[in-house]
């Protein structure tokens, strides 16, 4: 397969920095979890083609590079990674605070990368009530046969 | 859009392709979609060009139109539902509530969260049965804003249904019930409503 390697070194494969950062994320308590939305679905199925050509044709200016998991969207436009995290938080813990700390996270995991960040934005799209891992001792609940 | 993309963005002016006229090519790709110019209807090169150009146009609309209708590019019936499963979710959610700016980026809230957060908020004081809730924000002259519009942060007004035990003295309860939702929904996304109203619509027996 003929390659440019200006162009391969160019562009970083982001790939490997969604995964981080989804682990980082959920690992903060007060995330419930990364929420799939119509554009991180649709991204998804499309991403592995788009990519192929993107990183095969891809120049500076041009589309940017994506990346996508359920909940996680992060594309490369010029030298900026710019990030997009659509979330469901536990009421127990402020919700507006947690996606601040999310934030910070994020653009902290993406300079541990050697990248630069862009935009960081977070969607709240759900606040609930997180189940709590039974104790032993507590009360067994009522399976209701 | 450019019919000769040059590897290093635009070539200059000069090295553009031009016709036996002199015009660039670009700019008769630029108004193909327009009538043709007084130049354009007497210039030979100008109308060779533009019929060529128009033939173009017509061949990718119709290998468009062919990929769209074409079986073996269409989504199987276990993606088309998982993309119709997110996007039923998706619109239940409803409209965002901007609520923070920081130098990183934005951080917004789909009202579905917010009013989750209100019943949940209503369901913490003892006795209290939460039901729907709506959220109307009003535009400029107190105008209903648009349902695809941003809710409007500084004027959340909510309608709150609840069901109370029949035992419950309901003034007090209202009171503690408007601080206790005011708060919570404070404390999470920092927005303070302008008005909360509470419709006692069920009395249950205990």
């Amino acid at each position: 397969m003929m390659s440019d390697p200006s162009v391969d070194a160019r562009v970083p494969d982001l790939d490997p920095v969604v995964e981080q950062l989804r682990s980082v994320l959920l690992a903060e308590p007060g995330l419930v979890r990364l929420e799939p939305t119509v554009r991180s679905t649709v991204q998804r199925l499309k991403l592995t083609p788009v990519a192929l050509f993107q990183q095969t044709f891809g120049a500076d200016g041009e589309e940017p590079v994506v990346s996508v998991t359920d909940g996680l969207t992060l594309s490369l436009a010029g030298t900026m990674v710019n990030v997009h995290i659509d979330v469901a938080t536990d009421v127990d813990h402020p919700a507006l605070t947690l996606s601040r700390k999310l934030q910070v996270l994020a653009a902290t995991t993406l300079e541990r990368h050697g990248l630069t960040v862009g935009t960081i934005d977070v969607t709240i799209l759900s606040i609930e009530e997180a189940p709590r891992p039974t104790r032993a001792g507590d009360p067994v609940p009522d399976g209701g046969g | 859009m450019a019919v000769n993309d040059h590897p290093q963005g635009d070539p200059p002016r000069h090295e553009r392709p031009r016709l036996g006229c002199g015009r660039d090519l670009d700019e008769v790709w630029a108004s193909i979609d327009e009538p043709p110019s007084a130049h354009e209807q007497h210039c030979e090169d100008c109308r060779s060009a533009r019929a060529s150009l128009q033939n173009l146009a017509l061949i990718t609309g119709a290998m468009r139109e062919n990929d769209r209708v074409d079986p073996e590019l269409q989504p199987g019936s276990r993606v088309r539902e998982a993309i119709m499963m997110v996007a039923r979710a998706e619109i239940r959610r409803g409209r965002r509530a901007p609520l923070s700016r920081t130098e990183l980026g934005t951080i917004d809230i789909s009202e579905q969260a917010l009013t989750a957060l209100i019943r949940f908020a209503a369901s913490t004081l003892p006795g209290v049965r939460a039901r729907r809730c709506s959220i109307s924000t009003t535009g400029p002259g107190g105008t209903r804003a648009p349902s695809g519009d941003p809710v409007d942060v500084t004027d959340v007004r909510i309608t709150l249904r609840v069901a109370l035990p029949s035992t419950m003295r309901i003034p007090p309860a209202m009171v503690s019930l408007r601080e206790r939702v005011g708060a919570i929904v404070r404390t999470q996304t920092s927005i303070t409503m302008k008005q909360i109203d509470i419709v006692v619509e069920d009395l249950y027996d205990v």
